[in-house]
């Protein structure tokens, strides 16, 4: 009976994918018919109309697909690791310190195109620190000692980027809080390939610890007598999360919400067996993004809303909906 | 010596002459040939001919399109160009992040926006995408006439441009003339006064104090535009505080912020409340914001 409700809901998933895979592709600012927008997917229209649906729209698409996924993949991963449901993928300080990379350079004047590599060197960092003080203190990882280390980072990230901030001119100031406000605007077929070959054999990883982490979930003393390597599964569950989170934070900043709220719906309509929560997470959270990026271009075209924005205020009522039919 | 120096002078300007003369021929001769200007980011931008259908992301610049006459070659605005003229044309929002795909679609043939900034890419996009786009700067007195200068060639516009610069010059001018004797007032331009922001250095309204009969008192700050402490402000003794605001009347606003009673020209009542629309936009605004400027630092000087 589980299972049948979980591969109806798995395919239910792929199916609101790629409705929202469609509709990404279809619509935006420049209102092109339907027709044409299939004339130029089988390689017709004029070059103005295949620019917007081949290079601005698709890899667009492509690429907040990739990291909605990740980003509700490694929330789901955080939640359990840390057995804590507050937990999202910036709870340990990644987008903190992605964020010091990616402000340092922007107010540093370094050079344009290396903002990306800041933001990844810095998450990186982050993850190195968070790790070190973690497994310094505890008795093996901690994940009360890695929580509390991620949130201390955290905080002495905040008050680097306001330091940064304060030093900054207008014009950095301003690129900086936009860096910061997260966004799929610039995508390239390049970032949606690179981020996607990564993301890849992450997600595989991740998807060979589904059943590890239900172990976890049933306590780390009862785990560790089924048999399982307790310190290496929370070790490497934190890293593969935390670089996925790291990637996708540095090709799109810092794009809040969907880490929290993704795994969180889908445990309650499916209940919580990560061997069908972290798949349908991925599903899940790309299609909501992609839906919420689609909004974001089109809502208020031809100026584009930050899309935090609208993960926040659509996501905010689905989620409180479920709630209340859960409770109830 | 004296003699042989005015003979590498003359031959100097001679080539010069001969240089301006082709650069002339080639414009005026053979409109076919293709367009090329030197934007601010030292990008080259070359059209086939003079732009027909114009985005600009940049009020400032909107300003100086609607100046040189060419409202109807603009086929969108921002939310802050609210002139009667183009009011009609649909907004691009507050331009800082506008959609690249609803740009592309109009298909212009020249898009002004600003330089690139590490976290976003409008000129660089575009320009992969075949869009010709300048990158405009605005910041000092010249920025703005070199502006000037390129929409004119980039427009086929160059004796409207011709004429808004020698006006706009000539005015400044006049501006300068008529306070020249007179003493110096050290100044402050705010551009906000909660976080409080003033003009530095290397800015037009820098320029324009000094145009205006003034000394602004941040010349030697460290940025064009740089968050200052009150205390620093204080510290200046500025004899008179310009404040860009559109709300309300200013005096009475800073009166009722303790630490800036202290200052000398708000007790002596010498605050002013300027148009942000007029005094933050350079463009061909500038002569009428010098004017400004110098009737509020000499009162009785005749302009």
């Amino acid at each position: 009976m589980i299972l049948r409700a979980r591969s109806v809901g798995l395919i239910l998933l792929v199916w609101l994918a790629l409705v929202a895979l469609l509709l990404s592709v279809a619509f935006g600012a420049a209102n092109l018919p339907i027709s044409t927008v299939l004339d130029v997917v089988l390689g017709g229209g004029e070059p103005t109309e295949r620019t917007i649906v081949l290079e601005l729209r698709m890899p667009r698409a492509v690429l907040g697909l990739v990291s909605g996924g990740s980003l509700a993949v490694s929330g789901a991963v955080f939640q359990a690791l840390l057995r804590n449901p507050l937990a999202e993928p910036y709870v340990l300080g990644i987008s903190g310190g992605a964020a010091v990379g990616a402000v340092a350079v922007i107010v540093l004047g370094v050079a344009t195109g290396l903002v990306p590599v800041g933001a990844l060197l810095g998450a990186l960092v982050a993850i190195g620190l968070v790790l070190r003080i973690a497994t310094q203190t505890g008795r093996g990882l901690d994940t009360r000692v890695l929580l509390l280390a991620g949130v201390i980072a955290s905080a002495f990230f905040q008050a680097i980027i306001l330091v940064l901030l304060t030093l900054a001119d207008v014009e950095s100031f301003r690129s900086a809080v936009f860096w910061m406000m997260g966004s799929l605007a610039s995508a390239t077929w390049t970032d949606a390939t690179m981020l996607g070959l990564y993301v890849a054999p992450s997600i595989v990883v991740l998807l060979a610890l589904a059943r590890p982490l239900n172990l976890l979930a049933t306590g780390e003393e009862t785990a560790q007598h089924l048999g399982l390597n307790v310190q290496r599964t929370k070790l490497v569950a934190f890293l593969v999360a935390s670089l996925l989170v790291a990637a996708s934070v540095a090709v799109c900043g810092v794009i809040g919400f969907i880490g929290l709220v993704i795994p969180h719906a889908i445990r309650m309509i499916w209940g919580v067996d990560h061997r069908f929560l972290l798949p349908a997470s991925f599903i899940g959270g790309g299609a909501f993004l992609l839906l919420a990026d689609t909004g974001a271009r089109t809502v208020a075209a031809p100026a584009e809303l930050p899309i935090g924005v609208i993960t926040a205020l659509i996501g905010v009522p689905i989620f409180v909906v479920l709630l209340r039919r859960r409770i109830a | 010596m004296r003699s042989r120096f005015g003979v590498v002078l003359s031959v100097l300007a001679c080539v010069a002459q001969v240089a301006c003369d082709a650069r002339v021929r080639e414009q005026a001769g053979a409109l076919a040939d293709s367009i090329v200007v030197l934007d601010h980011a030292q990008r080259t931008v070359r059209l086939d001919s003079a732009a027909q259908r114009v985005i600009s992301f940049m009020p400032a610049v909107t300003d100086m399109l609607l100046a040189l006459g060419a409202q109807d070659r603009l086929i969108a605005r921002t939310a802050f160009d609210t002139d009667a003229r183009i009011a009609h044309l649909p907004s691009t929002g507050n331009a800082l992040t506008p959609s690249l795909e609803w740009v592309a679609a109009q298909k212009p043939d020249l898009v002004i926006a600003w330089p690139d900034q590490p976290s976003r890419s409008v000129v660089g996009r575009l320009s992969e995408l075949g869009v010709p786009v300048y990158a405009a700067v605005t910041e000092t007195n010249a920025d703005v006439m070199k502006t000037i200068r390129d929409l004119g060639l980039l427009l086929g516009l160059e004796t409207p441009a011709d004429s808004l610069t020698h006006a706009i010059t000539s005015q400044l001018d006049a501006v300068r003339a008529s306070v020249q004797s007179r003493p110096r007032a050290r100044v402050v331009y705010v551009l906000s006064i909660e976080p409080l922001m003033v003009a530095g250095p290397g800015t037009y309204i820098d320029e324009l104090i000094a145009v205006a009969g003034g000394e602004n008192v941040f010349s030697d700050g460290s940025a064009r535009w740089s968050q200052v402490s009150l205390e620093e402000l204080l510290k200046r003794t500025p004899a008179a505080i310009v404040i860009a605001t559109d709300s309300g009347d200013a005096l009475a606003r800073v009166r009722a912020l303790p630490a800036w009673r202290n200052l000398a020209a708000v007790r002596e009542g010498r605050v002013i409340g300027v148009d942000p629309n007029l005094f933050n936009r350079p463009g061909p605004a500038i002569p009428a914001a010098a004017r400004e400027l110098a009737r509020f630092l000499h009162p009785d000087a005749r302009l």
